[in-house]
């Protein structure tokens, strides 16, 4: 499974890429061969580097994940703050570039920590400059970005989940897969449907000098979307690192206030018992009343239909209750109950014939019962299958 | 096949009209003597009708001795009674065979247990091998004097009573003898108005003075045969096997029932539905029968008795997971 | 494991802030971003508590363990819901161990209407006394990993742990009666009887029950059977739970030093084969009468562990009360707690005990060595004084006796190859 997450990480790092660059810089065929392949190789080399990462004490590499991701991150949200608040697409293609050229850093390191938070961000990054192109681009950046971002997180959740208990992966990443994708896959189709709806014209590229005309105040290159103040790059470099470190310190902070829930200790050696039937084979509930035939079927039918009656207003039949049982504890209609109760066991558990009037009072009887029933419900009853459960006979 | 299958030929039966009269008449005779414990009649008739033993387990003076007398003066048979002590002898059991000058050879007299109905009072305070004695007889209705086997009158029923307390100086039946027994029931004190009707009845003279036959032994035997015609229905059987099979998985459960418990279980239920004017076993029945017949057959484990836990509770609570087939299965 | 999922507050802050980013530049697909996210979440919270849909847990454990064990406990996971349970954790509190909870997954498929145990191993780390197991919980992730549903299933096992026990090589087994007096009840029962010893002329006072008629016959006077079991060691712990014994904290206490030695000494005598009764008055009054099996072991164990040092009845009149209901040939053991008893009450006592044919065998916990609880300190020369006069009190009487300080540990005590062996040695 961890194979699976690498390769879908490696898709997201891929798909960021090349939708950054296909919104700003228009790149063609050729280069995002050469994209795939070098992140290929480059995250290839980083999976081999990762052992050496392990050398170093968790506790140690953890805060250097966490120091790294943070100012990256930082930078990241100020470029990306920066980009939106100031919509000039000199700035966009320059931050893409940057930015994709940093991806492969970030390819690299991706061992670097148990949780690659570094490379889905940056990730995320190059898919929100995406995004501020709009269009089908823009609806595929953000439905390609749920999908590939909500199934590494799915894939990467059992990975560990089963390797904290000591469990073999590889028997349940099918499972793993399928389930991930069950709940990713519909959102994102949703979202990318969605968005193309919404917005179905991409941003020209002139227009955004209009919209900076008209109400943005940019920092100091207005007009100039060609040529880029390196002070801009300056302020977003020292003002991430600064951010970084305050974002740091002040979550190392918040953290040591927080003891949080108690950790439970994994079992150092699962012990997992056979599989044991509760119901014999063969007796499965459905939810659909089986067809039963013959007069004996229709009274069992028309019993079974009271019992489904009795449960949706909240008075289930218990599993370990007898039908006797079960009219003792229901009380209300006493007479009428006791009737279908007495066809019934004659017709399921008796051999003798069942009249034609016995299925005819059955059948009345359970709708008299059912209309008493919604009438004056009884108490609602818990349904407790737990062997220490109250005893039976008695309502909770 | 219900039809057929009712029991008591003397009487016809239909199921829908019911009718067994005699067990009801059975039953009123009894409560003559037993006032307020009518479960405890059913039950007790049920391990007589199923052709099986019965244990009573319970404090002196709740009525032992006296139900089980009354029972077997109410059917017309021979009854006899055997207290046991420790110093009583398998031979005072089962008989002695003694020299006969007169026709110059051994002559067989027969002991307490060739009778139809046999009180074993204390059961416990006799020593393991008389207690032995009577196992044989429980099982193989017969008894082996001299290397001859001679045979117990039919119908044979045995009532054995032990008391819970005073436990020095007795002999607890071991597990295999427990399992020959169909049942264990423990009859409990009566309830307020009870009591103070029995001190009423009992004021000048004990009524089972007055008690009569309702049956003779010929009657009793047919109606034993009638009762394991009884229809069950297979899911009913498989109720019981589910039953059985989960107090041997029960946690506290060192071992759980065996199978002849399953077939006893079987047995009293077809005799209690027969009681209860039933062509048919119905998971109530088994339900009622449950405990009775099951829980001096689970042996708890050690650690689980110290927690207080007995095979009683084990059979409740394994009363309380089972499901009771209900649905059609699909076929 | 943590039940905190590591994805959620960093995707939800992207999320956010995509959002925000979104609303600022009039991006949809950043909005539909967040809009996505906000739906995976939505669908989480659902899914996960779908996860446990008819799910039942249930746990099996024995009631007791000794210190040290490494006992299997069962969680019995059952599914009645409609569909197969996958990746279910169920984790349990184990209240003896160091571990706060242990969890187990079961990574499925559990279908409809099945079972399955799944077990965890479990150290008993802590110290004797009363612990509970539980509550157990049922949680399921969503497949996403970001929310985790649990359900709590609201039972707790009482768990015991009994001390770890040392076997005492000087509490011989030679302490038999030859045969049984008229007074004592035999304690032949549960199908042992039949280990017939022999025969004795009857005595009066001899229960009638146990004449062995043929013998009498052959005899022409009255015999009296004896069975083996009547000639088994029997063994009895007189235990010291007077309030005035109190001393010292936790591990360095007298209740410390009283349990420990206390369950080593019964566990002897279990492991011979002994029958052994405890007998204690503390708040209340404990009489665990005399039995034999694992089972009364553990019911003993299980009074030792409840036991509180809060009573005011003096071990030496516990005794003298008992003293008659024992059997001749026992092994009494006192356990003392106080030091500071009046000696010649003491030589009564065990005299009185040799009277009636048991042997007395005494462990004095040196009280007035431990830091005082609740009266005023001991001076070192007093309290070696009455530690001495005890001893010589001892030695007079030739009791077999340990006294015990806080210098040493209950284990070293009791590994100590005199221990209860001869008459106690001058003070060190």
């Amino acid at each position: 499974m961890s194979t699976l997450a690498s390769v879908v990480l490696y898709l997201l790092a891929l798909d960021a890429v090349a939708c950054a660059t296909l919104a700003w810089t228009g790149p063609g065929p050729l280069e995002l061969v050469g994209w795939a392949v070098g992140l290929g190789v480059v995250q290839m080399v980083g999976e081999k580097l990762g052992s050496s990462f392990v050398t170093i004490e968790a506790k140690r590499r953890d805060r250097l994940g966490t120091f790294l991701g943070t100012i990256q991150l930082s930078v990241l949200v100020l470029a990306l703050v920066l980009a939106a608040a100031q919509f000039s697409p000199g700035l966009l293609r320059f931050l893409t570039n940057v930015l994709a050229g940093y991806q492969v850093v970030a390819v690299l390191l991706v061992r670097l920590t148990p949780l690659p938070r570094g490379l889905v961000g940056q990730s995320l990054a190059l898919i929100a400059l995406a995004c501020l192109r709009g269009g089908p681009l823009g609806a595929w950046a953000a439905a390609s970005a749920l999908g590939l971002t909500g199934l590494y997180i799915g894939l990467e959740h059992h990975s560990r989940l089963l390797a904290m208990h000591r469990v073999d992966e590889e028997p349940h990443s099918p499972r793993a897969l399928w389930r991930s994708l069950l709940v990713v896959v519909p959102v994102a189709l949703l979202v990318g449907v969605g968005v193309v709806q919404v917005d179905p014209e991409e941003r020209s590229l002139g227009e955004a000098v209009v919209e900076q005309e008209e109400g943005y105040v940019p920092l100091d290159q207005r007009g100039e979307e060609s040529k880029f103040d390196p002070r801009a790059l300056r302020a977003i470099v020292l003002a991430g690192f600064g951010g970084a470190v305050a974002v740091y310190f002040v979550g190392r902070l918040l953290n040591r206030g927080r003891k949080g829930d108690p950790k439970s200790i994994e079992t150092p050696e699962p012990l997992r018992g056979r599989l044991e039937r509760i119901r014999p084979e063969g007796q499965r509930r459905s939810r659909a009343l089986p067809f039963y035939r013959g007069a004996r079927g229709r009274v069992v039918q028309a019993y079974m239909s009271l019992l489904r009656g009795a449960e949706r207003i909240g008075f289930p039949r218990r599993p370990h209750e007898t039908a006797d049982e079960f009219a003792a504890a229901l009380r209300e209609p006493k007479t009428t109950l006791a009737t279908i109760t007495e066809i019934f066991v004659r017709a399921r558990y008796g051999s003798s014939e069942i009249t034609d009037d016995d299925v005819a009072q059955a059948e009345g009887g359970s709708d008299a019962v059912l209309a008493h029933l919604s009438r004056q419900p009884p108490r609602r009853r818990r349904v407790i299958r737990d062997a220490d459960a109250e005893p039976p006979n008695e309502t909770s | 096949m219900a039809t057929e299958g009712t029991p008591g030929q003397a009487e016809p039966a239909h199921p829908a009209a019911g009718g067994l009269p005699i067990f009801t008449r059975l039953m009123d005779n009894i409560e003559k003597v037993i006032l307020g414990k009518r479960e405890v009649i059913e039950t007790i008739l049920s391990a007589l009708l199923a052709r099986g033993y019965v244990l009573v387990e319970d404090l002196p003076g709740v009525g032992k001795t006296i139900l089980a007398r009354a029972l077997a003066l109410s059917i017309q048979g021979q009854y006899r009674r055997v207290q046991c002590t420790p110093d009583l002898l398998p031979s005072d059991v089962t008989g002695v065979s003694i020299w006969d000058p007169k026709e110059m050879q051994f002559k067989f007299r027969p002991g307490p247990i060739f009778t139809n109905v046999l009180l074993v009072d204390e059961v416990n305070r006799a020593t393991p091998r008389t207690q032995a004695a009577f196992l044989e007889a429980m099982e193989e209705r017969q008894v082996s004097v001299d290397g001859h086997p001679y045979a117990i009158p039919k119908p044979f029923f045995l009532i054995a009573t032990q008391n819970p307390i005073e436990m020095a100086g007795t002999f607890p039946l071991p597990e295999a003898q427990l399992d020959r027994f169909m049942m264990r029931i423990a009859i409990g004190y009566p309830a307020s108005t009870d009591e103070v009707n029995m001190m009423r009845a009992q004021r000048e003279l004990h009524p089972i003075r007055f008690l009569k036959p309702v049956m003779d032994a010929e009657h009793l035997m047919k109606t034993q045969d009638a009762v394991r015609k009884i229809f069950i229905h297979d899911s009913v059987l498989s109720y019981i096997q589910r039953i059985v099979d989960e107090t041997r998985r029960h946690p506290h459960a060192a071992f759980g029932s065996s199978p002849r418990g399953a077939l006893h279980l079987l047995h009293a239920s077809q005799a209690l539905a027969a009681i209860r004017r039933k062509s048919f076993v119905t998971p109530d029945h088994v339900k009622t029968l449950a405990e009775p017949v099951l829980a001096h057959r689970v042996l708890v484990k050690p650690h689980s008795r110290v927690q207080g836990v007995d095979g009683k509770r084990v059979v409740e609570e394994v009363l309380r997971t089972v499901e009771v087939p209900v649905d059609f299965e699909p076929r | 494991m943590d039940t905190y999922s590591p994805w959620r507050g960093f995707l939800t802050a992207v999320a956010v802030l995509a959002g925000l980013l979104g609303f600022a530049s009039g991006a949809p697909a950043l909005v539909g971003f967040a809009f996505g996210w906000a739906l995976l979440m939505a669908l989480g919270v659902f899914a996960s508590r779908f996860g446990l849909v008819g799910l039942v847990g249930q746990r099996r454990i024995g009631p007791n363990a000794f210190e040290g064990d490494l006992l299997t406990v069962d969680v019995v996971l059952e599914n009645y819901g409609r569909r197969a349970a996958r990746f279910v954790v169920a984790s349990d509190t184990f209240g003896a161990g160091l571990a706060d909870r242990q969890s187990v997954l079961e990574a499925g498929p559990l279908p409809s209407m099945h079972r399955r145990v799944l077990s965890y191993r479990a150290f008993v780390a802590r110290q004797w006394g009363l612990y509970t197991v539980g509550p157990l919980s049922l949680g399921a992730w969503d497949p996403l990993g970001l929310v985790y549903a649990s359900r709590e299933i609201p039972r707790l096992d009482p768990f015991e742990v009994f001390p770890r026990t040392h076997e005492i090589e000087s509490l011989s087994t030679q302490a038999g009666r030859a045969t049984i007096s008229p007074r004592d009840s035999t304690a032949a029962a549960a199908g042992q009887s039949l280990l017939f010893r022999g025969v004795r002329d009857f005595e009066a006072g001899d229960d009638v029950r146990r004449i062995h008629w043929p013998a009498t016959a052959r005899r022409g006077s009255p015999m009296v059977r004896e069975f083996e079991r009547d000639q088994q060691p029997a063994f009895v712990l007189f235990l010291d739970l007077d309030r005035r014994g109190r001393a010292g904290i936790g591990r360095n206490s007298t209740l410390e030093y009283l349990v420990r030695i206390g369950a080593s000494i019964l566990w002897t005598a279990y492991r011979r084969g002994d029958v052994l009764s405890l007998v204690a008055e503390g708040e209340r009054e404990i009489m665990v009468p005399p039995g034999q099996d694992e089972t009364h072991l553990a019911t003993a164990m299980h009074e030792l562990v409840r036991v509180r040092q809060r009573g005011t009845t003096s071990l030496l009149t516990v005794v003298d009360r008992h003293r008659e209901w024992l059997p001749s040939g026992t092994t009494a053991v006192l356990l003392l707690a106080n030091p500071d008893i009046d000696l010649d009450a003491l030589s009564q006592t065990l005299q009185g005990l040799r009277a009636f044919a048991v042997r007395p065998l005494v462990v004095a916990v040196d009280t007035l060595q431990f830091p005082p609880v609740d009266r005023p300190p001991t001076p070192v020369a007093v309290a070696r004084e009455r530690r001495e006069a005890l001893r010589q009190c001892l030695v007079d009487l030739d009791v077999a006796a340990t006294i015990v300080g806080p210098d040493e540990t209950p284990e070293e005590t009791l590994k100590r190859t005199d221990f209860l062996k001869n008459p106690p040695g001058a003070a060190s």
